[in-house]
């Protein structure tokens, strides 16, 4: 029989998260052999901007999100976002794609 | 580290047994490769299956990065009965996602053995490590200069070919059916043997990822949608990139035209006219990559039949719209276009588009980047219709007949409708066999939504099981039942082998419903 992660579930777990992610995001203990990311740019090109730039998922540049903010959904994958692993995007890329998102300009329709 | 009192355990295993383990892990991965942590188990948690999250929550995740660290790992789980769940990349979503079959598994994380071990440009062959992306191959092929395409299913970009052909998953050129073209696996036996399939055991030989089958029984189907081992490398075939590609569309205006579709493309498939699975899809599986549910309404319930109108009137989207494509030289597909579109207009129905008249049609366009196996993430647009994160797959297999194809659209539009879902569905024709692949899209944040789109899921199992339907694959809290459809010879016969191959039930209990304790 079903239950359900509640609404609640979520905005605690998301609390919890927002909380400990500016800690993530300041180690960087897969930096070096987390793999193939050259920048925060090529994370966006190759993973968020498949969505993100063709309205599957909402625009994500020029929206000032905060490290944690983004941290935290890349994390949990809430909703229709897949989750990513620290095995799959290192905490050192989510900081640069969070950088990188930091700098960016709302895109040109 | 400061470990926190552990709230989740494996089956069966004290805590006391488990620490002993977890420092085990520690010694042969680094600390930093051993996750127990909440925040750092969080993206392991992440289900779009409509059961509770706690039921599929890891105790712990190992990240390996050699043969020999895998190697160790399976003499830890052995040696303290600790069950372990392989992932490679751990996006196989809507079948479960990276979260193990059952709570207290010990998830084994592969995604950073990532090495391209070779890609031959004139044989088109690659052997990969499991936690190779399509993107990353891509990447590497683009690098070299090679004139070779990859195979990728929808979730293209962030899933690999290792996990993808493990799970029999399939894509959309015409070396979709994964299994097919896989040649060659290494593979960790739970006595901590390294297994090389096929070819690969011949000392000297480079016919590995060249000649599948070797000598004596043919080994490699028994490593898929199984748990007899973990398979550390994999050979695939890689499709050289033709002269030409020209994806087209067809529409078709009624639903009742289905019938007649699979009849007119299957001879084009059989006779490899069009050499990729010709894709049927229905309104509201189109519609997705533009529309949502809520731009038309927000009742809760199922889509009505007017809505669903409104949609093909308005965005001009057919009752089912035909997707193919043509490969080959000029002069080849010169030939086969002539073919295609004469026997459309003789059959006097059916809108043709090719790929100018679509322009940038957004669904057109992922399915043509599906179809030359681009990376391409649109089909999750899918899970926007409804919002909210519920999606299973349903997708039971039938013989290539246009008969096969109302009956299995009513039926199943009927339980989902009962239970306030929508019919969002396409067939897949490649040949002989015709996948009807649906998914079960919910709200995953209504807790009475989740419970149908649960009685929905397990009805549609039932009532096509009563007409002689099975499923190709399936999530993980529906592995069991889905092995008792296949009946209890073939549960039995995988039960001897996982007695077998590894007698004290550590790896990945429940795959498929293989599974020594149930």
């Amino acid at each position: 029989m079903p239950s359900s992660m509640t609404r609640q579930g979520v905005q605690r777990t998301f609390k919890a998260c927002a909380a400990l992610s500016l800690a993530l995001l300041s180690a960087s203990a897969f930096a070096k052999d987390g793999g193939t990311w050259e920048s925060g740019e090529d994370v966006y090109a190759k993973v968020c901007g498949y969505c993100h730039d063709v309205g599957v998922g909402p625009v994500i540049k020029g929206r000032h999100l905060t490290p944690a903010y983004i941290s935290a959904w890349v994390r949990h994958g809430w909703g229709a976002m897949p989750a990513f692993s620290v095995s799959f995007i290192d905490d050192k890329a989510l900081q640069d794609v969070a950088d990188y998102l930091s700098k960016s300009t709302v895109p040109q329709k | 580290m400061t470990d926190p009192t552990p709230a989740i355990l494996p089956r069966g295993v004290v805590q006391q047994e488990f620490q002993k383990a977890i420092e085990k892990f520690r010694k042969l991965l680094g600390a930093d490769n051993v996750l127990v942590q909440e925040e750092q188990l969080a993206p392991y948690m992440k289900i779009m299956m409509p059961v509770d999250e706690s039921k599929h929550a890891p105790s712990a995740v190992l990240i390996a990065t050699t043969v020999e660290q895998v190697q160790g790992v399976v003499a830890i789980c052995n040696g303290h009965r600790i069950p372990v769940w392989t992932v490679s990349t751990g996006h196989n979503l809507g079948y479960g996602s990276a979260a193990p079959h059952h709570r207290g598994q010990v998830i084994l994380d592969l995604k950073k053995m990532n090495k391209i071990i070779d890609v031959d440009p004139d044989l088109c062959t690659a052997l990969v490590e499991p936690g190779v992306t399509y993107q990353q191959l891509v990447d590497y092929i683009r690098e070299k200069g090679y004139k070779l395409w990859v195979d990728p299913p929808a979730p293209s970009a962030i899933v690999g070919p290792v996990g993808n052909t493990l799970d029999r998953g399939v894509g959309y050129t015409p070396y979709a059916e994964h299994f097919l073209f896989q040649c060659g696996m290494e593979v960790v036996l739970a006595n901590g043997k390294v297994l090389r399939t096929a070819m690969g055991g011949v000392k000297g030989s480079n016919t590995w990822q060249v000649f599948k089958w070797g000598y004596g029984p043919y080994l490699d189907g028994i490593f898929t949608q199984s748990n007899f081992g973990i398979v550390t490398k994999m050979g695939l075939w890689l499709m050289p990139q033709p002269d030409v590609f020209k994806p087209f569309a067809v529409k078709y205006q009624k639903d009742e035209d289905i019938a007649d579709l699979v009849e007119l493309f299957r001879p084009l498939s059989i006779n490899g006219i069009i050499p990729n699975g010709v894709v049927f899809v229905g309104t509201l599986y189109e519609a997705s990559a533009t529309v949502r549910r809520s731009d038309y309404t927000t009742d809760k319930g199922a889509t009505s039949k007017e809505i669903i109108q409104r949609i093909r009137d308005e965005r001009k989207i057919g009752a089912w719209t035909v997707y193919g494509a043509l490969y080959g030289t000029q002069a080849h597909v010169d030939i086969n276009w002539k073919i295609v579109t004469e026997l459309v207009q003789k059959s006097g129905k059916g809108e043709i588009v090719t790929e100018e008249q679509a322009g940038s049609d957004p669904a057109f366009k992922y399915r043509a980047d599906l179809m030359r196996g681009n990376m391409t993430l649109t089909e999750f647009a899918l899970y926007n219709w409804r919002g909210g994160g519920g999606s299973m797959w349903f997708a039971p297999v039938s013989q290539a007949r246009g008969s096969e194809t109302l009956k299995q659209v009513e039926l199943a539009t009927q339980i989902l409708n009962k239970h306030g879902l929508d019919y969002v569905g396409e067939f897949i024709v490649t040949q002989r066999a015709m996948h009807h692949i649906i998914d079960v899209l919910y709200n995953r944040t209504d807790e009475e939504e989740m419970k149908r789109a649960y009685d929905c899921f397990a009805e549609l199992l039932g009532e096509f099981e009563k007409h002689g339907y099975g499923v190709y694959r399936v999530n993980s809290a529906f592995m069991h039942r889905v092995a008792d459809s296949f009946g209890p010879v073939q549960r039995e016969i995988n039960k001897t082998l996982k007695r077998a191959l590894d007698p004290n039930n550590i790896l990945a209990p429940g795959k498929s419903g293989i599974d020594l304790d149930t």
